[in-house]
Order: C-alpha cells, then sequence, then structure tokens
C-alpha cells in the first residue's frame, strides 16, 4: 500500500445538470451551510489518535466550484484537523468555467488546492447544445484567461468525445485550440448514453448517436494528437505532460486506499469497499445518528483483489506484472505464451520488460480484451447490487 | 351395459374454430357417469395417494346423457391431440370413435386441418355430423360454410347444426344428434378381448396409463393381459373412467373407453395403436391400422453451458416418459462438444419439445439446423438412414441418395393463391391439385420433400398469407435425389454443426444464405471472423465479421470500480449465451439461422 490515503470530497450541486451526465447531482446554485457541516461530520468518523495520511485530496461533483471560498476553507481546514495531510498534498477541485471568476481563483488557491480541474466538454457551441450544457464557447475562452491569469499551473481539462453532433474535425479543432493554453493534463473521455439522463431520451426519440466505429477513430485521432504535443496517453482516458499524472485517480486504478465523503461517493478503506447513499436524505439521516452513512459494505477478498489489479491496472500505459498475470491464470508459460500472443499479433497488446499493457487499439477493447484473458472463473464473486 | 346406448365420439376442428369451448359446454349440459351406473360394482378402497398417482389428464370423458324419452346413455368424448405432427395419433384416436362432429368456425370456414381430419375419420368410417360454431359472430356466414363443407368435404350439411359454444346456442341439438346420428358400438361381447390403446402417459405413481377402446369382450382387474406388438404380458392393475376425475371400475366391456394400468414402467414399451388382448384366451388378428411411429426430423440439442450436460440429459429422459414419440441418442460434436440427437414426429413436435426443455426445465440449449431422416445406399449396396448431416460418409461411398417426401394441403384466400404457389414453386413442390372450395377459398396440394417444409416453410406460409393460410400434411415415400452436403467453415475449420444437406440444384445459394445468415447472426468481436460455406471442399461463398472496434469504460473512477465489474460480469453473462468455437463465440440463435432460406437482407 502506498505512503498514504486518497480523500474524495463529493459536492452533488449542480446549477443546470448536463443532458448526458448520470452522477448523482442536486439541483442548486447555492450550497447550504449545513451540507458542509455534515461532510465534516462524516469526515470526522475517521479521526484516529494517530490521524490517517492524505496524501492526495480531491472535490468532484456535481460542481465543487460553486463552494463559497468561505465554505471550501472551512471543510479544507476541518479535513486538515481531522487527517494528517502530506506536506506535497496533491488537491483538485473540479471546475465548470463559468462557475470561476479570478478573486474565486485566488482564494481556492490560498486555501489549499493546487490542481484545478476544468470541464470543458467541447468548444463547439452545437455540441454544447447537444450535451445540454449551459455555457458557450465564447465564455470558456474568456474564462480559460482568467484561469491562466491565476496562480494555478496545475490545470486539466475534460473534454467529451463521441458526443452526437460532433465529428473528427471538430474534436481536434477543440484539442488544438486547448493545448494551445498552457494545460498540463487532459482527460477525454468517450461519451456514455446512460439510462435516465436526459440526452438517453433525446436519442431514443431521433437524435443520431454517433456510430462506433467513428468514436474508435475520433479516439485514436486524438491520441496521435495529444502524444505529439507531449502528452502522455498514460490512462484509458488521461494525458499528461511527464509528472503531472493525477496521483488521486492513479489510486482507483492501483487499488490503493480512498476515502470517499458526501452522498454517493465510494471508499476502498482497509480492504473494505463501501457505497454512501446516492440520496441527500438518507446520508444525512445516517450521519444525524453518528453512523457511518454507508449503504453497501463489502470486503475485499485476495482474490477479488488480484483479479481487480488485472482489470484496472490494464487500463494504464505501464500495465501489469506479466508474471502475475500468468499465475493469476495457472496457465503454463507455452499456453500463456500462445494467449498473448494471440492479442499481440491482433495488435491489441504489448509485452515488454515482463509488462503486459494494452494497445491503442487494446484500449478501446478493454472490456473484451479483459474477458478474453479471464473468461474462466473470472467474477465469481459479486460485488454491489445496485 | 347395453351396446346400443354407448357413443363413442370426437370432435374434429380446426385451432381455434371452438373445440375446447363445445367440450365444456357438452361436459357441463352432461352428468358426470357415477361409475356405478357402468358397473354393478366398483373398487374405491384406492388410498389417497394412489389416487393421486393418476394424472388427470382428461384426454377422455364419460359422460351421462338422458334423451328426451327417459333414455340414459353413456357418452365417451375422446379427445384428440391438436397438431399436424401427430397424424397417427388423431388417427388412432378416431378410430377409438364411431362418429364425430365437425366443428367449423361460421366465419373462418373448412381449413386444412378440418378437411384433413374429417377425410381420415371418413376413411375409418367415423359417422360425422357437422356443427357450424359461433354463428353469433357478425362475421358468420353458414350458408357459407355449408358451401364448403359440401363442396370440400363431399358431406352433406343440410342439416349441419348451427351453434354458439360460447353463447351455449345449440349444445341441445348437438346432444340429440350424437345419440340420434351416432351409430353405437359394434363389437363381441362373446369373443376373446380385443382392445386398442390410442393413448397413453407416464405417471410417476403409477407408471404408464393407457386409454383403451374394447373392440370385443372386455377386460377385468387381474386378468393377464399380452400386447400384441411387443408380446409383452402384462396383470391389470386398475381399470377405470374419468368422469373428468379418475374413477376405478372392476372391469371394461365391449365398446366402452377407459383407462387400463398394468404396471408398465417403460413407455416405450407401449405403442398407440397396439392391441392387448387376454393371454389365455388371446384375439385372432390385431385391431388393423397399428404401425410404429418413426421420427422424421431430427436436430442436436446441445447445452450452452457444457456443465449442464447431465440437467439436459436428466430432463430429455423424463420428457421422454410422456412423450414416447420422441427419441434421443448421445452425440457429441467437436464444436459443440456433449449433446444428443433428438428424433421428431415433425417441426412442431421439435418446437414443443425445445420450449419444454428451456421453460420447464430451465435450460440453456443451443439447437442445430433440423435436417430430415435421408437414406443413402452405400458403394456396398447396404441401405443406412442418415439422422445427421455429420455423419454422411464421403460422396464417393455413396451409391443412391434418398430423402422423404410429404403431400402438404394447404387452404388458402384465393387472394394469395399467388404467393402460396411461389412458395412451393420455389421449395421444389409438385403440384398435385389445385381446387376452389368456394368463391374465395382455394385448396391447394403439392408434393414437397420433407426438408423444405421443416425449417421455416409454416412461418412463411402464414407470412404470405397475411396470416389465413392453414396447412396439413403427410409424409409419404422416398424418393431418390441428387443431394449434397454443405459445409460451414468459421476461421477455415469446418464446424460440423453448422453443416447440412441440401439439393444440388439449391446448395450454392443455399451456402450463400447461410454464410450471410451467419454473418448477421456472429457478434463483432476481438478478432476478425472468416464465414465460408463449401461444397466438397470446394469454397462457393465468404463473408467476413470485421472485429470490434470499440467495448470500453472510459470514465473509470471510485464508484466506477464496482461498475465496472458490473459491466464485464453482464459482459460474461452475455458471452455464457454464445457457444466459443475456436475462439470464435457464436450465439446460439445462429445456429439455427443457417437454413432459414429467405433472402431479403
Amino acid at each position: 500500500m502506498a505512503e498514504g490515503c486518497g480523500l474524495y470530497i463529493h459536492i452533488p450541486f449542480c446549477k443546470t445538470p448536463c443532458g448526458y451526465c448520470d452522477f448523482y447531482k442536486v439541483k442548486g446554485e447555492r450550497i447550504d451551510d449545513e451540507f458542509v457541516n455534515l461532510l465534516l461530520r462524516e469526515a470526522s468518523l475517521y479521526r484516529e489518535d494517530e490521524k490517517i495520511k492524505v496524501v492526495t485530496l480531491y472535490f468532484g461533483g456535481g460542481t465543487p466550484s460553486l463552494l463559497s471560498p468561505f465554505q471550501l476553507e472551512k471543510i479544507f481546514s476541518g479535513l486538515n484537523e481531522i487527517f494528517d495531510f502530506s506536506d506535497d498534498l496533491e488537491s483538485t477541485l473540479e471546475a465548470n468555467p463559468e462557475t470561476l471568476s479570478s478573486e474565486k481563483l485566488d482564494d481556492f488557491k490560498r486555501i489549499g488546492i493546487n490542481r484545478l480541474s476544468i470541464g470543458i466538454q467541447s468548444l463547439d457551441d452545437e455540441v454544447l447544445k447537444t450535451l445540454q450544457r449551459d455555457v458557450q464557447r465564447k465564455e470558456i475562452l474568456e474564462k480559460l484567461q482568467i484561469i491562466f491569469n491565476s496562480e494555478f499551473k496545475n490545470i486539466s481539462f475534460d473534454l467529451i468525445i463521441g458526443s452526437p453532433n460532433s465529428s473528427i474535425k471538430s474534436v481536434l479543432k477543440d484539442l488544438s485550440l486547448l493545448t494551445n493554453f498552457p494545460f498540463v493534463h487532459a482527460s477525454l473521455y468517450i461519451l456514455d448514453i446512460h439510462r435516465g439522463t436526459r440526452l438517453f431520451e433525446e436519442i431514443k426519440n431521433g437524435l443520431k448517436p454517433t456510430d462506433d466505429d467513428e468514436i474508435a477513430e475520433i479516439y485514436e485521432n486524438c491520441s496521435t494528437f495529444l502524444e505529439e504535443k507531449n502528452f502522455i496517453h498514460y490512462e484509458i482516458s488521461n494525458f499528461a505532460r511527464r509528472g503531472f499524472e493525477c496521483k488521486h485517480n492513479l489510486k482507483y486504478w492501483k487499488e490503493e486506499e480512498y476515502i470517499g465523503i458526501g452522498p454517493s461517493s465510494h471508499s476502498f478503506f482497509r480492504n473494505y469497499r463501501t457505497k454512501n447513499p446516492s440520496s441527500l436524505k438518507k446520508w444525512k439521516n445516517e450521519l444525524e445518528k453518528g453512523n457511518f452513512p454507508f449503504e453497501e459494505v463489502s470486503k475485499e477478498s485476495d482474490k477479488k483483489r488480484e483479479e481487480n489489479k488485472i482489470i484496472f491496472g490494464l487500463r494504464l500505459k505501464e500495465g501489469i506484472d506479466s508474471d502475475f498475470l500468468r499465475r493469476y491464470l495457472e496457465e503454463s508459460e507455452r499456453d500463456f505464451d500462445s494467449l498473448l500472443s494471440k492479442l499481440t499479433e491482433g495488435a491489441l497488446v504489448n509485452v515488454e520488460d515482463k509488462r503486459v499493457s494494452l494497445t491503442l487499439k487494446g484500449y478501446l477493447l478493454s472490456n473484451e480484451i479483459i474477458t478474453f484473458l479471464l473468461s474462466r472463473d473470472f467474477l465469481s464473486e459479486r460485488e454491489f447490487d445496485d | 351395459m347395453d351396446l346400443s346406448k354407448i357413443r363413442n365420439f370426437c370432435i374434429i376442428a380446426h385451432i381455434d374454430h371452438g373445440k375446447t369451448t363445445l367440450s365444456d359446454r357438452i361436459l357441463e349440459a352432461t352428468k358426470a357417469v357415477s361409475p356405478r351406473e357402468m358397473q354393478e360394482q366398483f373398487l374405491d378402497g384406492m388410498d389417497l395417494e394412489r389416487e393421486r398417482g393418476i394424472t388427470i389428464k382428461a384426454h377422455t370423458v364419460s359422460l351421462r346423457y338422458v334423451d328426451e324419452k327417459g333414455d340414459e346413455y353413456l357418452l365417451n368424448l375422446i379427445d384428440t391431440p391438436g397438431h399436424v405432427d401427430f397424424n397417427y395419433e388423431v388417427s388412432r384416436a378416431l378410430a377409438a370413435c364411431e362418429g364425430a362432429l365437425l366443428v367449423v368456425d361460421a366465419s373462418q370456414g373448412v381449413e386444412a386441418q378440418t378437411l384433413a381430419n374429417a377425410y381420415l375419420a371418413v376413411d375409418l368410417g367415423l359417422e360425422l355430423v357437422p356443427v357450424i360454431n359461433k354463428i353469433d359472430l357478425a362475421s358468420a356466414q353458414p350458408e357459407r360454410v355449408k358451401d364448403e363443407i359440401e363442396n370440400v368435404i363431399g358431406l352433406d350439411a343440410s342439416d349441419a347444426i348451427l351453434a354458439s359454444a360460447k353463447e351455449n346456442i345449440g349444445i341441445e341439438e348437438i346432444l340429440r344428434a350424437i345419440v340420434e346420428k351416432l351409430p353405437p358400438p359394434k363389437g363381441n361381447a362373446d369373443a376373446p378381448l380385443k382392445a386398442m390403446i390410442f393413448d397413453s402417459w407416464y405417471d410417476s405413481f403409477r407408471g404408464v396409463i393407457t386409454l383403451i377402446r374394447i373392440i370385443d369382450g372386455s377386460v377385468s382387474v387381474g386378468d393377464k393381459i399380452k400386447f400384441l406388438a411387443t408380446g409383452k404380458e402384462r396383470n391389470v392393475e386398475a381399470l377405470g373412467i374419468f368422469t373428468p376425475s379418475p374413477q376405478q371400475i372392476k372391469s371394461l366391456q365391449t365398446g366402452q373407453v377407459g383407462f387400463l394400468i398394468a404396471g408398465v414402467k417403460d413407455p416405450k414399451e407401449i405403442m398407440i395403436g397396439d392391441t392387448i388382448t387376454l393371454g389365455s384366451n388371446p384375439c385372432e388378428n390385431p385391431f388393423p391400422g397399428f404401425r410404429k411411429v418413426k421420427p422424421m426430423v431430427f436436430a442436436g440439442l446441445y447445452p450452452v453451458d457444457p456443465n449442464e450436460y447431465p440437467k439436459l440429459r436428466d430432463a430429455l429422459e423424463k420428457l421422454s416418459l410422456n412423450d414416447s414419440s420422441f427419441i434421443y441418442e448421445p452425440e457429441t460434436s467437436e464444436a459443440l462438444g456433449f449433446g444428443f440427437r433428438c428424433g421428431f414426429l415433425g417441426f412442431l413436435h421439435m418446437e414443443i419439445v425445445q420450449e419444454r426443455l428451456e421453460r420447464e426445465f430451465s435450460l440453456d440449449l443451443i439447437t442445430t439446423a433440423p435436417n430430415v431422416v435421408y437414406k443413402i445406399k452405400t458403394n456396398k449396396g447396404e441401405m443406412v438412414d442418415i439422422i445427421s448431416p455429420s455423419k454422411l460418409p464421403e460422396p464417393h461411398l455413396i451409391e443412391e441418395f434418398y430423402e422423404p417426401y410429404a403431400n402438404v394441403t394447404v387452404f388458402t384466400k384465393s387472394e394469395f393463391v399467388g404467393n402460396v404457389l411461389k412458395l412451393f414453386e420455389e421449395r421444389r413442390g409438385k403440384q398435385l391439385n389445385f381446387n376452389y372450395a368456394s368463391k374465395d377459398t382455394v385448396i391447394i396440394q403439392y408434393e414437397i420433400p420433407l426438408s423444405e417444409i421443416i425449417v421455416d416453410f409454416y412461418d412463411k406460409l402464414k407470412t404470405v398469407s397475411s396470416g389465413y393460410a392453414s396447412m396439413d400434411y403427410t409424409i409419404k415415400d422416398y424418393k431418390e435425389s441428387d443431394l449434397v452436403k454443405v459445409d460451414v467453415l468459421v476461421n477455415g475449420k469446418p464446424v460440423d454443426a453448422l453443416s447440412f444437406i441440401s439439393h444440388k440444384s439449391q446448395a450454392e445459394r443455399r451456402g450463400r444464405v447461410a454464410a450471410s445468415k451467419l454473418k448477421e447472426g456472429i457478434p463483432r468481436q476481438l478478432f476478425e471472423v472468416v464465414i465460408q460455406a463449401a461444397i466438397n471442399s470446394r469454397i462457393i461463398a465468404r463473408t467476413v465479421v470485421k472485429p470490434l472496434r470499440k467495448n470500453v469504460l472510459a470514465k473509470c473512477y471510485g464508484g466506477d470500480i464496482t461498475r465496472k465489474r458490473k459491466l464485464l460480469e453482464k459482459q460474461k453473462e452475455g458471452k455464457k449465451r454464445m457457444k466459443m468455437v475456436g475462439d470464435v463465440s457464436i450465439p446460439q440463435e445462429a445456429f439455427l439461422s443457417v437454413l432459414r432460406v429467405d433472402e431479403d437482407r
């Protein structure tokens, strides 16, 4: 286990929820102080004599940038008092450009945030409209000026690819404009259309989704483009300049510990996976009774942990140790080699220096490759049912 | 009991023309017969457990009817199987009767099954009473239907009873006609026992229960009886009638109908149509018309999950207890592993069995494309039955190749005649008859290779006639035919479970269709899938399923860890419903799809 824990704070409020988003969120422009108090109340359940060491802090949402500097400061200092923040704490705040101002940014920086993850999604007004993002290209670009005029240096952007009404051309245009700004990190998400979202309904009513083959094309083009701009494609959806990989998110993929606070957040702590209810009310009720608000708890068996190491390790450029994989699959050297050679022949997998990793083509097929590799007694234990 | 007071009858009707409702009305209008009325003495000493042991499956019901003069009659209503594959069973049930109600829907008119079963009944010497049912419907056209009955079946319909079973119209008239117009059974009460088996089923407590009609003589509990076809002798353990609840009685007399239990544990020992006589005093000749039923359609059944092989085996065993016309034997396939070659009377029978296996035994099955039983004469002069294409010898070892033919009768509205004829012509049919049943109804008869109708003929017929056409068929003889085996190769390897036998003139087209059907049926996967069809190693078609480009969970953070696992589990479950052949996942349905010959897409 790495030297410290990740800490995730879920702020489930949005001014106008986006059409594609299926995260737990509540419509609201202002966040009341009661919520802030409840977050700290939940955090204090983790108070221990020897404080838990925290190396990464991540405010996600929802729209965490809706927090007033006063509220954020209260949370930050509260957490800092409960947990042992490491000196080189990576502390990220997700922000929608339209919620930012230079004053706010100065305050955030002063409070202790040192990394911003900007939810841009697209710079094409047609696509923004399709995604039902309540913002336009012009405003985003203005806000980017403000962001890069602030003291923040470690800044990431989110971009969605494969949205209806988008094309290779429109996405590459966005990328080339964005990479003119000194971003050090980028997340490119292939749009998933989730049941229950407004976008899902629109597609049911005839909006044409982008074809999977075209999405694959866009994805591969974007990756090549960003690598040419010196971004390393270090995870399926993530790119970073060397040394700027998101330490917090790496914890998820490397089976390291993290504590989630706030409704709908998840934790993986001391070998237990827990889930908070996706309901402010239920979350609050349990906290007020002085309980952990978990809705589900499951212990991670050794087998499942190994399996997860494979499933999630293969999301990373560094991949997984090939001996570990072979032992897990209980294959002889020969059978294992022939299994892998099938994948390498198809240019889906790289095997180098005893590491197995997915190629760009392989990233796009990671679900298939994992089921192909682990198809025997794999996933025998079920986890949560929701 | 006086023979003149017994009537054995059944109801002939096309599906949905109201047989069940009419039976119910007849049951309501009569009183159930008490066993005392049939015998002076009866046994009622059964304990509950044994009583429960007799499955209440009222395939025949004994009823009491008192006419206006106060005369009492025993009416035995005998049920007949409802679908075309059970032709022989229908003929045995009919043979147990002296007469039948011919029920025709007042708006639908005569249909293929009505005609086929009416002819069968006439051939067996049954008296028919026409009943025009559903006359309450606005669309009823009794005069037209009368014409049809006269023109098509050749039966005087001037006295046809106008009825509505639903509205309880004409029921008393029907009952009166049964006793007045249908003849009583003949038979010699003093002759040695001669009884005909017309139905049987398996009961887990009592073994095989048979339904019999006493032709001559009588049978009593304790008698030692002999089955003529098998030569087996058994002791009669119980006799009885259904009223409709089972009632045990001591003996069954000439002309009567009832059940017989003789401690038979193996259903294969009982054959429908067989004659029962007394071991000590046998009858001279068996009841005519007996034949062994032989399955004509075969298909491979395999569990999708190889671990379910024992479960499938047990299910087949249980099922065959209640359906002795269905047979199975173990089979292995390179592609599908361990499974069974199963024989059915026809394609509907196959569907029924398959559905029961999936529903009642919750099995996940792969059914291979069905084939008829071919016959070959080898170059050594032997005649061999071929029940599976993969068992076909190399072409140079085959001297002569035979396939079974069927006579198909189709009833259709004249506006669809063109479509129906086209369907027959596409499938090597040879026209035998073409007649107008009435102004706008046509009867078409074709001789056609059985193989042409076992897959999707019926569905097609319904489609091309907007659901109006009805069909019936009887299997005829074998004829020599120019046949070849078409192999299907997946990634260069022949898949035994996908090969099929086709007439040479159609083989190339069928091969192409099979390849393209498979292409539609096999989902894109990690690697490219090449599908080929070949005749005698010559490739005649090639299609490619392009490799998949994208299947990824793009976002994967804290909470998504569980979401991702769930997604993979779901995908794994989806894969479970497919069969891995080499590295290729083939969905269950694809194995059947190779023989679907529509080329619309």
